[in-house]
C-alpha cells in the first residue's frame, strides 16, 4: 500500500490524474480506446475468420497483421499503466468500496486474451496457414479469445460503476 | 447561423430524398434496370445517413426555439414524436438498402425477400417522413395549418420522455449501452482497419473480394453503436448538443458511411486481386475512411471533457 501510494504521487501519476491539460487524462483515455479498436478489433475479425466468417480470406497473409495488433496492445499497456498509476491503490487493493475486484477481473481476461492471441499467432506462423482450413484447436483458441475480449470489455466498462455494483 | 437554421436546411434532404429513392426504386422495377435499382438503393442509404444529423440538429433546434413567443411547445412535441418514428424506419430502410447493395456484389443480385423488404420499408418511410416534415412545418408556420385544425394537446405523451425514463430509471441501461457501444466499436474498427489497410497495400495476399464478406459484420458493429449512441443522445440531448465537437463526430460518421458505399459496390475496389496494388483513388478513399473513423473515435472520447 505504501509503495502504491508513493506511485500515485509520482509526477506521471499526478499529471494523468490532475493536469487540466488535454494531454493528461483525456488523451490517455483516447489512446486506450484507440488501442482497443486496433488490438481487439483486428484480432476479433481474425478470430471470426477462423470460426468460418469470410472463409475466402487466405490465412498466411494475416500473419503480417500481428505486429499491428501488438502495437495496439502496447498502446493500451502504456496508456493503461498511466491510468492505473493515477489511481493505483483504488485499482489494486480490495476493500472499502474500491475498484480493485472489478479492475483485476478485467486484467485477468486481458492477460488470458493476450496469451491466446500469442498462441494463435504461433500456430498461424506454422504449416496451419497453408491449408486455409483452421484446425479445431485454432477454432477453440479463437472462440476463447472472443469470449475473453467481451468479458474484458464488460469488466472494463463496469470499473466506473463500482459503487453501484459493490455498494 | 445556429442549429435551428441547419436543421431547417438539412431536414429537406432525407424527406425529399426518401421520396426520390422510393420513386427510383419503383421505376427500376418497372424498367427492370439494374443501374437504376443500385442508384435508388444508394439514395436510400445516403438519406438514412443524413437522417442522423437531421435528427440531432432537430433536437438542438427545439432547445433554441422552445421558449420563443409564438412557438407552440405542443407542436414541437408532436413533430418530435413523428420525427423519432420516421428516423427509426429511415434507419431500418437504409440498413436493408445497404444489404441489397452488398448482395449485388456477393450474389450478383439482391435476394427477392430483401427487394420486397426494401420496397415496403421505403414506402412506409416515405409516409412517415412526409408526416414528420408536415408536422415540423406547423411549428413555425401556423398560417399553413388547416382551418380549425386542433393543435395537439400538450399532455400528449412525449416519446423522448418515455425513453429518458427507461434509460435513467434503470441502473443497468446506461452501463449496458456503453458496453455495447464499445463492442460495436471494436467490430466496426476491426473490419474497417482490415478492409482499408488492404486497400492501402497491407496484407496484399488477401483479395478484396474475400474481405467484402466482412462488411456486414462491420455494419452490424456500426448499428450497435448507432442504436446505443441514440439512446445516450435521447437520454441526454441537451448535454450533447452543447458540446460543439459532438457535431464534428456526427459529420465524420456520415462521411465514413458514404465511403462504405464505395467499398460495398465500386468495381475499383472489388477487382483488387491477390497481390495486386489498389488504384490511387481506392487508396485515397481508404485513407479518408480511417481518418474519419479515428476522428469520430477522438471526438467521441472527448465529449465528457468538452462539456
Amino acid at each position: 500500500m505504501g509503495f502504491l501510494s508513493w506511485l500515485e504521487q509520482t509526477g506521471l501519476a499526478t499529471f494523468v490524474r490532475e493536469s487540466p491539460s488535454f494531454y493528461g487524462y483525456p488523451t490517455f483515455l483516447f489512446a486506450h480506446t484507440l488501442g482497443l479498436a486496433v488490438v481487439v478489433g483486428i484480432s476479433s475479425v481474425v478470430a471470426a475468420r477462423m470460426l468460418g466468417v469470410a472463409s475466402g480470406i487466405p490465412l498466411a497473409p494475416l500473419r503480417s497483421l500481428f505486429p499491428l495488433m501488438w502495437a495496439g496492445f502496447l498502446i493500451n499497456l502504456i496508456s493503461g499503466a498511466g491510468l492505473w498509476l493515477a489511481d493505483a491503490v483504488n485499482k489494486t487493493i480490495p476493500g472499502d468500496g474500491r475498484q480493485a475486484p472489478i479492475f483485476m477481473t478485467k486484467m485477468f481476461f486481458v492477460i488470458v486474451g493476450a496469451v491466446l492471441l500469442l498462441k494463435i499467432q504461433k500456430k498461424l506462423s506454422g504449416p496451419e496457414a497453408d491449408s486455409n482450413t483452421p484446425s479445431s484447436e485454432m477454432r477453440f483458441l479463437s472462440a476463447s479469445l472472443l469470449v475473453c475480449w467481451v468479458l474484458a470489455m464488460i469488466a472494463g466498462r463496469l470499473i466506473g460503476y463500482t459503487s453501484a455494483i459493490l455498494g | 447561423l445556429n442549429y435551428a437554421h441547419i436543421h431547417i436546411v438539412l431536414n429537406h434532404f432525407p424527406t425529399i430524398g426518401t421520396v426520390l429513392g422510393f420513386g427510383l426504386f419503383v421505376a427500376a422495377r418497372v424498367k427492370k434496370s439494374e443501374d437504376l435499382q443500385k442508384a435508388s438503393l444508394v439514395v436510400l442509404v445516403v438519406m438514412a445517413l443524413l437522417g442522423i444529423p437531421t435528427y440531432i440538429t432537430g433536437s438542438a433546434a427545439q432547445g433554441i426555439v422552445r421558449n420563443d413567443a409564438g412557438i407552440s411547445a405542443a407542436a414541437i412535441e408532436v413533430h418530435q414524436n413523428a420525427a423519432m418514428l420516421a428516423f427509426l424506419f429511415l434507419g431500418i430502410t437504409g440498413t436493408f438498402a445497404w444489404l441489397a447493395l452488398w448482395q449485388f456484389r456477393r450474389f450478383s443480385r439482391p435476394s427477392s425477400w430483401n427487394i420486397t423488404t426494401v420496397f415496403l420499408l421505403s414506402l412506409l418511410t416515405v409516409g412517415l417522413m412526409i408526416r414528420a416534415g408536415t408536422l415540423g412545418g406547423d411549428i413555425n408556420h401556423p398560417e399553413i395549418r388547416a382551418e380549425g385544425q386542433e393543435l395537439a394537446d400538450a399532455s400528449q405523451i412525449s416519446w423522448r420522455t418515455v425513453g429518458q425514463t427507461f434509460i435513467f430509471d434503470n441502473s443497468w441501461t446506461w452501463p449496458a449501452a456503453e458496453t455495447l457501444h464499445f463492442i460495436g466499436l471494436t467490430l466496426l474498427f476491426g473490419v474497417a482497419i482490415m478492409v482499408n489497410l488492404r486497400a492501402m497495400g497491407m496484407v496484399k495476399g488477401v483479395p478484396f473480394m474475400s474481405l467484402h464478406r466482412l462488411l456486414p459484420m462491420g455494419v452490424f458493429g456500426f448499428l450497435l453503436c448507432l442504436l446505443t449512441g441514440m439512446m445516450f443522445f435521447v437520454g441526454n440531448a441537451e448535454r450533447y448538443v452543447a458540446v460543439p465537437t459532438f457535431f464534428v463526430k456526427i459529420g465524420l460518421i456520415v462521411l465514413a458511411g458514404i465511403n462504405l458505399i464505395y467499398f460495398t459496390m465500386f468495381d475499383q475496389a472489388w477487382e483488387i486481386r491477390e497481390d495486386q496494388d489498389a488504384p490511387a483513388v481506392t487508396k485515397l478513399v481508404a485513407v479518408g475512411t480511417l481518418v474519419f473513423l479515428v476522428g469520430a473515435l477522438y471526438f467521441g472520447r472527448m465529449i465528457p471533457f468538452l462539456e
